[in-house]
């Protein structure tokens, strides 16, 4: 199944783990490496493409990454740079940003998992060891021998 | 029940994220933070300890602003100050004592090198001051006696092997200074000279700088006669780390020895700031940059030079100033040490960041810094030394 539009360019269709297609033109979905390949490889002409790790909400999301980065050339560095802010802003807390994080490694999205996980990092750095289990619902799972064995480790870190 | 969903989303999310993800985030933190990460729980600890960590964070070090340790002349203290809070914390209490009256002589990928001055049975040392391993390299057999000691420590990305370079000066027939050079691999164990092709003369400075793939020092080079006395030329020493091969790169600048050359070869200072080999030099207070930068066509020559304005220049004006240029955090944001040029009685240092385009300084407050210190930049990384220099696997 391949459409066209009045530019000429051809479309495909993404289908997410729930069911959500999403027509897009091939350039935009050609940024993950993944459905690149599998464009190269003919998957795509047989219908639309099957996206079995990806929800809807996150392809979204994702698509509309991909667009903004597909229009845009290198002169509007800057700009570009305020929308990744805005965006990762938009995808408001950890959770969301570690699906999106999940679905640009499946997909394959260098740009997109760059952005995700320098955000991620900045949300860690300088937090305390219980804030950020707070943060990411983590069972501390050291008994207290461990735990001190781990802080000994590198006292001076903890001073 | 809204959030018990919540949690539970929450849970899932991190207990799914696979191993290459929580790498991937975490190797992007500042090393203090990972040291936290660690104490999170088994799998972040485990994931931090790995190989393919410490590798992935090594290579993201670079794209960050550095660190710095503030230490005494002779090492009796050492401090780290990070990047994600501003707080010095005293280092390698235990350990410090085999660095007693060195110097740190020179950095790369997160380990330091420490020498003395004079080569006297004093050793060698490099050192990791995030995971607070050192080795002591092998002395030499010779029993050879040197000053004015210059190391430098390298990496060669062929081998990945780490290599450290000495230049020193000897005496020889009729009291002339003569500089010999000495390399050694880490994991080998003797020091092998290697022959200067060049007549020059080291200048007194900390250590040796390492930039694309090889390490710098200073010398003066060529003399010449002039109206105002004898000349000599200042140039970079340069010595490939792979070929083991050395060659001489020019500046804009000489000077003239007069009676004290020691006093006079103060005042130049060699190192990488944010990726461009930078030549610092001090005349009677004003400090100038010269900045190389290497290029397919032109090899290594001067990108910029600039020179830096006067600390509080407005408000102090009757006094004099002490800068020491130790590290930059972007091309345009250095890092100075400042002090008041007292005589007598002690001058606080201060760590002041400086903008040269809009030529402003900005103090920075760091809890803990001792009254007086040096410093030194480098990016930490939680390379293993003893993993480095072992036998080929």
């Amino acid at each position: 199944m391949s459409i066209t539009t009045e530019n000429n360019e051809k479309m495909i269709t993404l289908m997410s783990s729930d069911g959500e297609e999403f027509v897009v033109e091939e350039a935009v979905a050609a940024q993950s490496q993944t459905i690149k390949h599998l464009i190269e490889d003919g998957c795509s002409t047989e219908g639309s493409i099957p996206l079995p790790n990806v929800t809807g909400r996150v392809l979204s999301e994702v698509i509309q990454y991909c667009k903004k980065h597909s229009s845009s050339d290198d002169k509007e560095e800057k700009e570009l740079e305020a929308w990744d802010a805005e965006f990762v802003k938009a995808a408001d807390d950890h959770v969301a940003l570690t699906d999106l994080m999940m679905a640009a490694n499946f997909l394959d999205i260098k740009g997109l998992l760059d952005l995700v996980a320098q955000t991620l990092a900045n949300m860690i750095t300088g937090k305390s060891p219980e804030e950020v289990r707070r943060m990411w619902n983590i069972k501390n799972d050291f008994t207290p021998e461990e735990a001190e064995k781990v802080r000994k480790e590198n006292q001076w870190a903890f001073e | 029940m809204e959030n018990n969903t919540t949690a539970q989303a929450n849970k899932a999310s991190a207990d799914n994220l696979p191993h290459v993800i929580l790498e991937d985030i975490l190797s992007r933190l500042p090393a203090l933070s990972i040291l936290t990460c660690r104490r999170v729980c088994k799998t972040w600890c485990k994931v931090t300890k790995d190989q393919s960590f410490v590798n992935l964070q090594l290579k993201r070090s670079s794209d960050q602003p550095p660190s710095y340790v503030l230490h005494s002349k002779f090492l009796c203290e050492l401090f780290f100050v990070g990047t994600e809070d501003t707080k010095a914390r005293e280092l390698c209490k235990n350990t410090l004592r085999i660095f007693r009256f060195m110097r740190i002589m020179s950095s790369c990928n997160g380990l330091l090198c420490i020498a003395p001055d004079i080569l006297d049975g004093y050793p060698t040392v490099v050192s990791n001051p995030i995971t607070e391993e050192h080795i002591v390299l092998p002395e030499a057999d010779d029993g050879r006696y040197g000053f004015a000691n210059q190391v430098g420590l390298g990496f060669d990305p062929i081998t990945n092997k780490y290599k450290v370079a000495s230049i020193f000066n000897v005496l020889e027939n009729g009291n002339k200074k003569r500089c010999l050079c000495e390399i050694i691999t880490l994991g080998e164990n003797s020091w092998r000279k290697i022959d200067l092709p060049f007549e020059v003369l080291p200048l007194r400075m900390q250590g040796a700088a390492f930039w694309e793939g090889a390490l710098h020092w200073i010398c003066s080079g060529k003399e010449e006669e002039t109206t105002c006395g004898l000349r000599k030329e200042v140039c970079i020493l340069r010595l490939d780390i792979t070929r083991e091969e050395f060659c001489l790169i020019s500046t804009r600048f000489s000077f003239f020895p007069g009676e004290d050359e020691e006093e006079r070869s103060c005042m130049f200072q060699l190192l990488d700031l944010a990726g461009l080999l930078t030549l610092v030099v001090d005349v009677s207070g004003c400090i100038s940059l010269s900045q190389f930068k290497r290029s397919e066509t032109n090899g290594i020559c001067e990108e910029r030079f600039l020179s830096i304005g006067t600390y509080m220049r407005a408000e102090e004006p009757a006094k004099a100033w002490q800068y020491h240029l130790f590290g930059a955090v972007g091309p345009d944001k250095l890092l100075l040490r400042v002090c008041e040029n007292r005589k007598g009685s002690l001058a606080p240092h201060k760590i002041v960041l400086y903008f040269p385009q809009e030529d402003r300084f900005s103090n920075l407050e760091i809890s803990g810094i001792p009254l007086e210190f040096m410093a030194t930049s480098f990016r930490p990384s939680f390379v293993s030394i003893q993993a480095t220099s072992s036998a080929d696997k």
